[in-house]
């Protein structure tokens, strides 16, 4: 782990953590945090290099970056933002800690928007979604207009707003969660960081995790109606040919999605240096960021299954069929999922079922449903696929047709 | 993206997306049955969904007598469900949210949780 540069602002308010594990193209986003409209010194800007590589991107807008990270993971290991995002918030010295794009374009009032919504509302974890334009003469990136890039080729503009912000439809689907979240430092630190558990490895992860541990937690998720991040196409954006971890199909984490039902705040694999700022009440000292070694064995680029779900199996407990499944020192026990609810957790005891080995229990539990359920359960799952492929064929002629009568190609 | 690549991501887009609907509501209704049984006092219960589809087989699987006619929200949108959450429940009320439901409009739904019985499966 190696600093190429370290802030020297005294007291900054935001501190912008940027990641990039060897594959940025561009850092333009630094151009336009050279000119916001309040004091330089109200924000820093922290760069994390996750292998070795000194940016030649950045050398251009080098004088905007405070401090510059390499963590110098070795070449054989995946990439893990999760990691990045640690060492970012350990190093940072602001109040609010920024994670977002450093690809993307910002008004001049960017930050300035940031620390108001702090100043007004205690308690927040604050997200900022983002305009996307998919035409391809923005790239190379060559400074467009803002109008531009929520113009044509815009995908989401939904009057003057991001269609994530204005629909109440599937937000967790349509907000772009990784665009931009800020939260206090002092609250990422209280829920332990960000979660280094493999199951985030690769492409599948981003500061949600963190903002449904903080929700959990009893701080209140917002979106900005008003200040918003602008980005323009460039190839491998949405995470082709990258390893994935455990997803929902639409490329959210279910191991955050799991940390958000079962109301848990805390990482499932915690960074040591978060821990011991959580535990510590010393002053953060930045030099203190350290790597777990069996990392360096457990994300190893040769153990991965491109292109494949990772099996969640890591963690003891499963679910199969709405029973829970725990790993217990004796062998196994599985209850059902209800049983969870503290409404219902008298009668657990009463209702579980053991077993020596993880097969024998799941021939219990299968035993345990009734005749005529379990029977149906496979046609109501053919008839989930069958009616979801004729609604998306439907949806998809329907789209066709009104392409075709626009007289669009 | 080649355009076999494209056909192949949005074929495990489907596949990965579709079986986790149908886990989760498999996961649904073993519960809800699990409720009937051993908890069959608890007969108060809202079961909040976010598919037509779930709600049309809830209501078949009634009529074949396995499960009791729970009163089903279909909630598409997170201003429906504020408008249902306006209703005065009562006191022994047990609100039953799929996964799915509950991800898409965890906002409102992680406040009901703090302040009433709701249960996510």
């Amino acid at each position: 782990m190696k600093f190429i540069k370290r802030s020297d602002r005294a007291q900054p308010k935001v501190s912008l953590i940027l990641l990039d594990w060897s594959v940025r193209e561009s850092f333009h986003l630094l151009n336009y945090l050279s000119r916001q409209d309040i004091d330089r010194d109200l924000f820093e800007v922290i760069i994390i290099e996750y292998y070795s590589r000194i940016s030649d991107a950045i050398r251009p807008v080098e004088a905007q970056v405070d401090s510059w990270l390499l963590l110098e993971m070795p070449d054989d290991c995946y990439y893990h933002k999760h990691l990045m995002y640690n060492a970012g918030i350990v190093t940072a010295k602001g109040e609010i800690c920024v994670i977002c794009d450093s690809d993307a374009m910002v008004k001049e009032g960017f930050i300035r928007a940031i620390i108001t919504e702090f100043e007004n509302n205690p308690g927040i974890v604050l997200h900022i979604d983002q305009f996307r334009n998919t035409r391809k003469d923005f790239y190379p990136f060559n400074y467009p207009d803002f109008a531009e890039v929520t113009g044509k080729g815009c995908i989401n503009n939904v009057g003057g707003k991001t269609r994530g912000v204005v629909d109440d439809k599937d937000t967790i689907h349509n907000r772009n969660y990784g665009a931009c979240m800020c939260a206090r430092r002092a609250d990422l630190i209280e829920i332990g960081g960000a979660d280094e558990h493999i199951d985030y490895l690769g492409h599948i992860c981003g500061p949600y995790d963190m903002t449904f541990r903080l929700v959990n937690s009893g701080h209140r998720e917002i979106w900005h109606q008003a200040e918003f991040m602008y980005h323009t196409w460039h190839p491998g954006q949405a995470g082709e040919d990258n390893y994935l971890g455990p997803h929902d199909g639409r490329h959210v984490s279910t191991t955050a999605l799991d940390a958000l039902i079962r109301e848990r705040v805390h990482p499932l694999l915690e960074n040591a240096a978060i821990r011991q700022l959580r535990l510590s009440s010393d002053a953060p000292d930045s030099t203190r960021f350290e790597i777990s070694p069996a990392h360096f064995k457990a994300w190893r680029k040769d153990k991965l299954r491109h292109g494949q779900q990772w099996i969640a199996g890591n963690t003891f407990r499963k679910s199969r069929h709405g029973f829970v499944i725990d790993r217990t020192p004796e062998g196994f026990v599985g209850y059902p999922k209800v049983l969870d609810h503290p409404f219902f957790s008298k009668a657990r005891e009463a209702l579980e079922l053991r077993a020596a080995t993880e097969s024998m229990l799941l021939e219990r539990l299968d035993n345990e449903i009734s005749g005529d359920l379990r029977r149906l359960l496979p046609i109501i799952g053919t008839l989930t696929y069958l009616s979801r492929a004729f609604g998306l064929a439907f949806l998809y002629l329907q789209r066709r047709l009104l392409r075709f009568s626009q007289g669009v190609a | 993206m080649l355009l076999t690549h494209r056909i192949a991501f949005r074929w495990h887009q489907f596949r990965d997306e579709t079986q986790g609907l149908v886990e989760g509501f498999q996961s649904l209704l073993v519960n809800l049955v699990c409720l009937k049984l051993k908890f069959p006092e608890k007969q108060s219960v809202i079961v909040i969904l976010d598919s037509r589809r779930e709600a049309v087989m809830l209501w078949l699987l009634w009529l074949c007598n396995i499960l009791p006619r729970y009163e089903v929200w279909v909630i598409r949108r997170a201003g429906d469900l504020e408008l249902r959450l306006q209703r005065d429940f009562g006191g022994e009320l047990l609100l039953v949210a799929s996964a799915r439901v509950f991800c898409k409009h965890y906002g409102l739904l992680v406040e009901l949780r703090r302040q009433r019985r709701l249960i996510v499966l």
